[in-house]
């Protein structure tokens, strides 16, 4: 049985059970983390104070983009895990895995905890997107059906709704997720601008304008930085330079605001190589280091800003073995044509077509190479 | 009168630091080891978010971390370090000076704390290296240290796994 075969009875039950329920669920995306202070009660052991001490981390590390806040995080839980893996402690550790690019670990953590508590929310959620990352739409589909009420329709809406997005329907998508924002007009702003930077998504994807969509969720998500990246990720490609800067915030320095940046000069031809050599500088330290969490970033360096083709859809391969988010998808298509050998992209073709997801920008580079 | 540099305490008494930074990599310290027949000189160099997060620099806790806060804490930066960083010689433990600090802010735009050391070993040269700064904190901090013997040099990444260096042999002419 095909995916597609069975996702659309599934989009029937979720729907049915997609009435107006209470209790909503703050997402943990998109949320800005409090400082964490340095307690003398934090540092005692308090098993309670030192997960939530972690948690706040772990927001603060989504907020920042910063490795280190998910180390320490770490730090914290993992003596606590040594007493005993609860599946709070699980979900953590997940969450840290799965911000490390390693999904097997971080479907590890999860697959536990849910086993522990199968009304983990938190965990279903996770680990529906963590399978959405790595292309395993099935498992996701069923993570979605296993989200327990109290999730809350914004979250279960957005779990199917992204998911239905990348199997083959992402005009259905885009009508849930607008159904259930215009169901929830006084939901907490978290899922909101959760739920409106995933359909910014989606409309970019369709070739729809997203700019609405990502000023919504800009406005309810007072700037996160995501929202912020993904606008101005959007407003590069296409071909809007100085908006995409006013977009980022200035004190972004993470990579991939820096390569964002860099592409914004290469098209302005304001270009420094003093930062183009800092930028690959630390991708090199990456490659020594054996760390995949910024290979997108450096693929898409090496193909707009570089201008090295063939190194770049090395990267976009490598990358592609680790996640398949539909950046991804495009990012490996436009490396490989730019390097004049599309059929580097075949495993990336191959599913995109199996699943049927949907995306004009690659259709773009496909059109173009047929007319050469 | 500070002992800061002007254009640097200008240029970092408004913000020295907004946490949470943003960093690339994991927590990395930088020690600069210059081994001599009678000793050695160093430089370390901490991000000061890491030693904010390990110390609580931020007296006020507003997040933005000046170099008053720095100097009101320095005392307790300098005792961490001294109980963190441990060289010996053949015959005697090293006594470590510790110069005057300052801020290097061009490592991965996250302005580090510069400490100059000078080490005195009984006349002779370390010969190993103990560093556990900050592991406590984050167990995936590391130091690289480079290693200066002559016109020699090399470098070795220290980690929460393997905090001991043995250092090479100073060659007595």
């Amino acid at each position: 049985m095909t995916f597609r075969s069975f996702a659309i009875p599934a989009l029937g039950l979720f729907l049915t059970a997609a009435a107006p329920l209470v209790g909503l669920a703050e997402p943990q995306v998109r949320e800005r983390g409090e400082a964490v202070t340095h307690s003398d009660a934090g540092r005692s052991g308090d098993r309670a104070a030192l997960t939530e001490r972690a948690r706040d981390l772990i927001r603060q590390g989504r907020t920042a983009g910063d490795p280190r806040l998910y180390s320490r995080a770490e730090t914290l839980i993992l003596p606590l895990m040594a007493d005993g893996e609860s599946a709070e402690l699980l979900v953590l550790r997940g969450t840290i895995r799965q911000a490390r690019h390693d999904f097997a670990g971080a479907l590890s953590d999860l697959s536990n905890a849910i086993d522990t508590m199968p009304n983990e929310r938190q965990a279903r959620l996770s680990r529906a997107f963590v399978r959405m990352s790595i292309g395993d739409y099935e498992g996701a589909l069923s993570d979605c059906q296993g989200l327990p009420r109290s999730a809350g329709p914004l979250v279960r809406s957005a779990c199917f709704g992204r998911l239905i997005s990348l199997t083959g329907n992402a005009a259905k998508a885009d009508q849930i997720l607008s159904g259930a924002l215009q169901q929830m007009p006084g939901a907490a702003s978290g899922p909101k601008a959760w739920l409106f930077a995933l359909r910014a998504e989606i409309a970019v994807r369709r070739g729809a304008d997203p700019r609405p969509h990502f000023q919504r969720a800009l406005v309810l998500s007072d700037n996160a930085r995501n929202v912020r990246l993904s606008f101005a990720e959007y407003l590069v490609f296409s071909g809007q330079p100085q908006a995409a800067l006013e977009v980022l915030d200035p004190a972004d320095t993470s990579d991939a605001a820096a390569v964002i940046r860099l592409r914004a000069a290469a098209q302005t031809g304001s270009i420094s190589s003093d930062d183009v050599d800092l930028v690959a500088m630390q991708f090199e330290q990456d490659r020594q280091e054996e760390n995949a969490v910024h290979l997108r970033e450096e693929a898409r360096f090496l193909l707009d800003v570089v201008r090295a083709p063939d190194r770049a859809v090395d990267v976009a391969i490598a990358n592609w073995a680790v996640q398949k988010e539909p950046e991804d998808l495009l990012l490996l298509v436009q490396a490989a044509a730019s390097a004049g050998d599309l059929t580097l992209a075949a495993p990336a073709l191959a599913h995109r077509d199996a699943f049927g997801i949907e995306d004009v920008r690659v259709d773009a580079v496909l059109a173009k190479e047929q007319d050469k | 009168m500070s002992r800061f540099p002007k254009i640097v305490y200008g240029l970092f008494l408004a913000s020295l630091l907004t946490t949470p930074a943003k960093a690339h990599q994991d927590s990395t310290a930088y020690l600069d080891l210059v081994l001599s027949d009678d000793g050695a000189t160093a430089r370390l160099e901490v991000s000061l978010e890491d030693l904010d997060y390990a110390l609580g620099l931020n007296a006020n806790a507003d997040r933005k971390l000046d170099w008053s806060e720095v100097q009101a804490v320095a005392p307790r930066i300098r005792r961490y370090i001294e109980a963190g960083l441990t060289l010996v010689s053949a015959d005697a433990d090293c006594q470590i000076m510790q110069g005057a600090f300052s801020v290097n802010d061009r490592r991965h735009g996250d302005p580090y704390l510069v400490i100059p050391l000078d080490l005195t070993c009984g006349g002779a040269s370390p010969k190993r290296l103990t560093y556990e700064l900050l592991f406590t904190h984050d167990r995936r901090h590391r130091v690289k240290t480079k290693i200066v013997v002559g016109d020699e040099a090399v470098t070795e990444v220290l980690t929460n796994r393997n905090r001991v260096l043995a250092l090479p042999v100073q060659a007595r002419n």
